[in-house]
């Protein structure tokens, strides 16, 4: 790393500007300030690096993430192939993921207005939790959790039955929305 | 001919002053020096605004091309105006770039000659085994926040509306999930999934 700079811009400036989050003056002034300042060049670069970083290792299905309706879209408009189960509450889907598939989408289906936080929870056979993703994104309008479990892991794995089960959090406590089953078997 | 004493200790205007003392003649050692700096830079700005590691690439080689065109001609009067001078020809070959895209072989075929010498070295790839690792030890939140902005590049405001989220919370969301991953590749200090 170039060794310093007097006046480094942030990491939320840099941010902002990545993103197109600043008005054209605020913009022009990042821009003079980086491509005349190696410390904060590299920085940018740094975060550009991250962001290419993180784009591909979700498009190699390296990592499972939360998604929503409109991002599953733009995943298909990019060429993205995709195997989808929608399933609702109590309901059981045969899945599974071929070597020409870029991703699973788990739609989960539950009543999801007025809820503030959901939990989901991965169960093995035995009921018994395995994994819980806490507080996930989700918009309350989509009556449904889009998960995206990773492609690398579920192409690797023998048969085997995953069951997710969505909570609703409030201030009475956890509530059960549904089980969702999958039966995975390899292609 | 080298006709100055210019390497990486010297400051940009301090270059452009070698190259521009040297014509007719060429410094090449300024020239390289100049572009071995300004190329990853130019490069960050055509990927910010042309959203394509190529077309970035491209961008900053056809703006060095030119720059070093123009120096040696000495058409920048004030060399401590590199930056500005750099960047206006990034935005003017930006809205090229988008309106003709045979822009690039012209000026390729027009400064042959320097091509070789501006061509950007490949940006940094990280070690993506390792990169899944540290995004696992983020909250789902927090990891679907940083997908949805850097795969689809979209800001904040569409983020959190997709996700449920105000623009303010998927701020600091986003904020506070890259400084854990970046701590997470640059200390190793990534969690179990």
């Amino acid at each position: 790393m170039t060794s310093s700079c007097r006046e480094p811009l942030s990491l939320g400036t840099l941010l902002a500007y990545w993103f197109g989050e600043l008005d054209a003056e605020a913009e022009r002034q990042v821009e003079e300030h980086f491509v005349g300042c190696a410390y904060c060049s590299e920085t940018l670069e740094a975060l550009a690096a991250l962001g290419l970083g993180i784009r591909a290792v979700f498009e190699t299905g390296l990592v499972s993430a939360i998604l929503s309706p409109a991002f599953v879209e733009r995943m298909k408009e990019r060429g993205m192939k995709l195997r989808e189960y929608p399933v609702a509450p109590g309901g059981t889907v045969n899945c599974t993921i071929t070597a020409q598939d870029d991703a699973v989408i788990s739609r989960l289906k539950a009543p999801l207005a007025g809820r503030t936080r959901i939990d989901v929870l991965r169960l093995d056979r035995e009921g018994n939790v395995r994994l819980r993703y806490t507080d996930v994104p989700f918009d309350p309008a989509a009556g449904e959790v889009l998960v995206c479990p990773s492609a690398s892991v579920l192409k690797a794995a023998p048969a085997f039955r995953d069951t997710m089960r969505l909570l609703a959090i409030d201030v009475d406590g956890e509530h059960v929305l549904g089980d969702y089953i999958f039966d995975h078997t390899p292609s | 001919m080298e006709l100055t004493r210019v390497g990486p200790g010297s400051d940009d205007a301090s270059l452009v002053r070698a190259i521009i003392a040297a014509a007719p003649a060429l410094d090449r050692k300024a020239e390289a020096e100049i572009c071995r700096r300004l190329a990853p830079r130019i490069r960050l700005f055509g990927l910010r605004h042309l959203r394509d590691s190529h077309a970035a690439a491209d961008l900053a080689q056809q703006v060095l091309l030119m720059a070093i065109e123009k120096l040696r001609a000495g058409e920048l009067r004030d060399p401590e105006k590199l930056t500005s001078f750099v960047l206006g020809m990034s935005r003017l070959t930006v809205l090229d770039l988008r309106r003709n895209a045979a822009l690039r072989d012209a000026l390729l075929r027009q400064y042959s000659d320097v091509a070789e010498a501006v061509t950007p070295a490949d940006p940094k790839v990280l070690d993506r085994e390792k990169l899944a690792r540290c995004m696992h030890a983020l909250t789902e939140r927090a990891r679907s926040v940083l997908v949805l902005s850097f795969f689809g590049d979209k800001g904040a405001a569409e983020v959190g509306r997709e996700l449920g989220l105000s623009c303010e919370n998927t701020r600091v969301i986003r904020h506070r999930a890259l400084v854990q991953l970046r701590d997470c590749m640059t200390a190793g200090k990534e969690g179990a999934q």
